[in-house]
């Protein structure tokens, strides 16, 4: 067994650094070496750290159930950890769903952000599974959807909702594989119908427990022993993927996603090394070992395709790897599949930089693969915000590095995503306009720039909180929202949207406002923000304009706004004075600014775009 | 696989059970120590099957209360 080590500061209180960095070990360590005892102490000492820990999110998870899930716990908890939230549970009396889904604060207070709906199919179909009735999907389904819908319009929450498990109890039944009226194959009926009922949710996600008992062998999963003696359905060693399946999840929903994975070459991209085997001496290709290096790059063409950015990052002779990318015949990657590049033999941080501040993303959007663990422990070290996965010596390994890889995944892939990949390809025919353009204006007036302005579109909720996760220059109060908190701004104030599209390409929801207190005494814009794609078009103006002038239409004397400085944000500084708007007070760590909707406003000056709304004023 | 079993498994009781550093550990019984409750016995059958690579039987994970009790189990497996 690995213990977790030493808790910080020996018996007493220590500090939120601390703190931090013992949980983030303890749970690296786990994550190597899974032990139920070793999760259990991180559990019982991470329940006694301060609420708010160096480095992690604090997030309250409540999990509704009508089996044992304690013991699952620990698990859910390190797993957590590794993905940087620090977990507080609340688990609901046993087999109690809506009474919890019609009043949540019997759960806990403050109501948890995301929910864990388990359901123990022995516990919630019980003795009609041995002879179903036909209509037991549709009222277990039924069941489901009422809890869930309950949770949905009476929380914010995030609400994952476990899928049916395979019964272990009733493995080995042929005749069940033959009859559509048995359990087994109601089961998958109830677990189609709950992909098809909530897949459109962007506040419900599904924890496919029938895949993960599936990829990790239904028999060896659950342990019916448990079941029968302590209503525990699932196998000790199952736990971990459970507890990483959940946390993958949570992390998708809540925390910022990476924008970009930053790749090295010589075995990364390729077996070997390139300048000294030469483009006939390394693996690429469909045999052993090339395959597995083809499985990664196909792996990495998959996700520029979701909407990632590519970039390498390689000690090499560039005019050689780029022409070996471009040429060799067993390539899935080719050069125009990365964004920016550094070959060099320069420090591979410096590079990293270097490349964060080409494609305009943060370091903390950045994932860093590379083979060398030296390179990857320096760049841990340097810069503790990028995400490092250090790639694997042996290509054998790279099918479970890929099923493994952090900081790739997302829940949805949402329409910005993709078409953000296909904006990519149109960037180099933007330059050379800007290049050959006579002034900003005339570029911008040659991009024949369209945008659409939607004002409480329930459609862009998804977008909007994405946007609000996901900038960080042009971004005047930089508040993070989850789609459920986009929905509730609406509800309660305004939510403006802003999709943009040139003569190249369409890049869909570029920008976002949120007016909040939109009553008589005047309005507060709480977030305004731009996406780094949309930088350099004033678009950013035509919003605010569009702001201003619904402002004035209603009659409202004053718009208040605000800039929260932040370490990245120092672009939009200039933005609210550059617009009409004077400065009122300067408190600490807030500028706040007032406008008159009817007075001046630098705004567009000649029409530079074409501007439609859509959702009128009401 | 592990090699001392009683350090072992006296690990595996201050992981689970909350227990203050002077306790006794080898002396513990869930009638003597009231963190031992139905969850902490669960998952102290848990680790402890974990940790030892074998399964008790329903009745002797629910018969054994008392470290001691336990250790004599995992030595009956071994």
């Amino acid at each position: 067994m690995n213990g977790p080590g030493e808790p910080p500061g020996g018996d007493g209180p220590s500090s939120s650094a601390e703190w931090g960095d013992f949980l983030r070990r303890a749970a690296d360590d786990l994550a190597g070496a899974p032990s139920h005892a070793g999760a259990n102490e991180v559990f019982v000492r991470g329940n006694e750290s301060p609420a708010s820990v160096e480095g992690f999110r604090s997030l309250g998870v409540g999990v509704l159930r009508n089996a044992t899930v304690e013991p699952w716990l620990p698990e859910l908890y390190v797993a957590l950890l590794n993905e940087g939230i620090k977990a507080d549970f609340s688990v609901g009396d046993y087999a109690v769903y809506e009474r919890y889904a019609a009043s949540p604060r019997d759960l806990c207070e403050p109501v948890p952000e995301i929910f864990l709906l388990y359901f123990e199919p022995a516990a919630l179909v019980g003795d009609a599974r041995h002879a179903p009735p036909r209509d037991t999907a549709e009222s277990v389904l039924s069941r489901i959807g009422t809890v869930v819908n309950g949770l949905l319009a009476g929380t914010g929450a995030m609400i994952v909702v476990s899928n049916l498990a395979p019964d272990p109890i009733r493995f080995h039944q042929l005749h069940a594989d033959q009859d559509p009226g048995s359990w087994p194959q109601m089961r998958r009926r109830v677990n189609a119908g709950l992909l098809e009922r909530f897949h459109a949710e962007p506040r419900v996600a599904i924890l496919d427990l029938d895949r993960l008992a599936g990829e990790y062998g239904a028999s060896r999963a659950f342990d019916p022993r448990m079941y029968l003696m302590a209503r525990n359905p699932f196998a000790v060693d199952f736990l971990p993927h459970l507890g990483r399946t959940f946390a993958g999840i949570v992390a998708a929903a809540v925390v910022p996603p990476r924008k970009c994975v930053v790749v090295d070459c010589d075995n990364t991209l390729w077996g070997g090394v390139l300048g000294e085997a030469g483009a006939e001496g390394v693996a690429i290709g469909t045999d052993y070992p090339g395959e597995a290096y083809r499985e990664f790059q196909q792996f990495l063409a998959g996700l520029r395709r979701r909407g990632f950015l590519l970039a390498i990052n390689s000690k090499n002779d560039e005019e050689q790897v780029l022409s070996f990318l471009a040429d060799s015949p067993d390539m899935v990657l080719r050069p125009a599949d990365f964004t920016a590049h550094r070959i060099n033999w320069r420090d591979k941080g410096a590079n990293l930089a270097e490349l964060a501040e080409e494609m305009n993303i943060g370091l903390d959007s950045m994932v860093f693969v590379d083979d060398s663990p030296v390179e990857c422990a320096g760049i841990r070290s340097a810069f503790p915000e990028v995400l490092v996965e250090r790639f694997p010596a042996s290509p054998a390994d790279i099918p479970g590095f890929i099923a493994g890889m952090r900081g790739t995944q997302r829940l949805r892939v949402e329409a910005e995503d993709l078409k953000r990949a296909a904006s990519l390809g149109a960037n180099a025919e933007r330059r050379r306009l800007r290049r050959e353009a006579p002034d900003p204006e005339a570029f911008i007036r040659s991009l024949d720039i369209r945008l659409e302005i939607g004002r409480q579109d329930r459609a862009a909720i998804p977008r909007v909180s994405q946007l609000t996760q996901r900038t960080n220059q042009f971004n005047l109060t930089t508040k993070r929202y989850t789609p459920g908190d986009v929905e509730r701004l609406m509800n309660e104030g305004i939510v403006y949207s802003m999709s943009m599209e040139d003569r190249f390409s369409d890049y869909g929801i570029v920008g976002a406002a949120i007016v909040t207190d939109a009553g008589a005494g005047g309005w507060k814009i709480d977030t305004f923000l731009l996406s780094c794609r949309a930088f350099g078009r004033r678009v950013e103006s035509e919003l605010l304009a569009t702001v201003l002038a619904d402002a004035g239409a209603a009659g409202i004397g004053v718009v208040r706004a605000s800039y929260v400085p932040t370490a990245r944000n120092g672009m939009s500084r200039d933005f609210l004075p550059g617009h009409g708007f004077g400065l009122t007070e300067r408190t600490d760590g807030e500028l706040r600014f007032e406008a008159a909707p009817g007075g001046p406003s630098s705004g567009a000056g000649r029409k530079l775009h074409h501007v439609v709304r859509k959702g009128t004023p009401s | 696989m592990t090699g001392n079993a009683p350090r072992a498994l006296e690990r595996i009781f201050r992981s689970v059970l909350k227990v203050a550093p002077e306790t006794d550990v080898r002396a513990l019984s869930a009638e003597s120590h009231g963190g031992w409750d139905s969850i902490a016995h669960l998952n102290l059958i848990l680790a402890v099957e974990q940790e030892f690579g074998f399964m008790m039987t329903p009745e002797e994970a629910t018969a054994v209360r008392s470290f001691p009790g336990m250790l004599d189990l995992v030595e009956s497996r071994r």
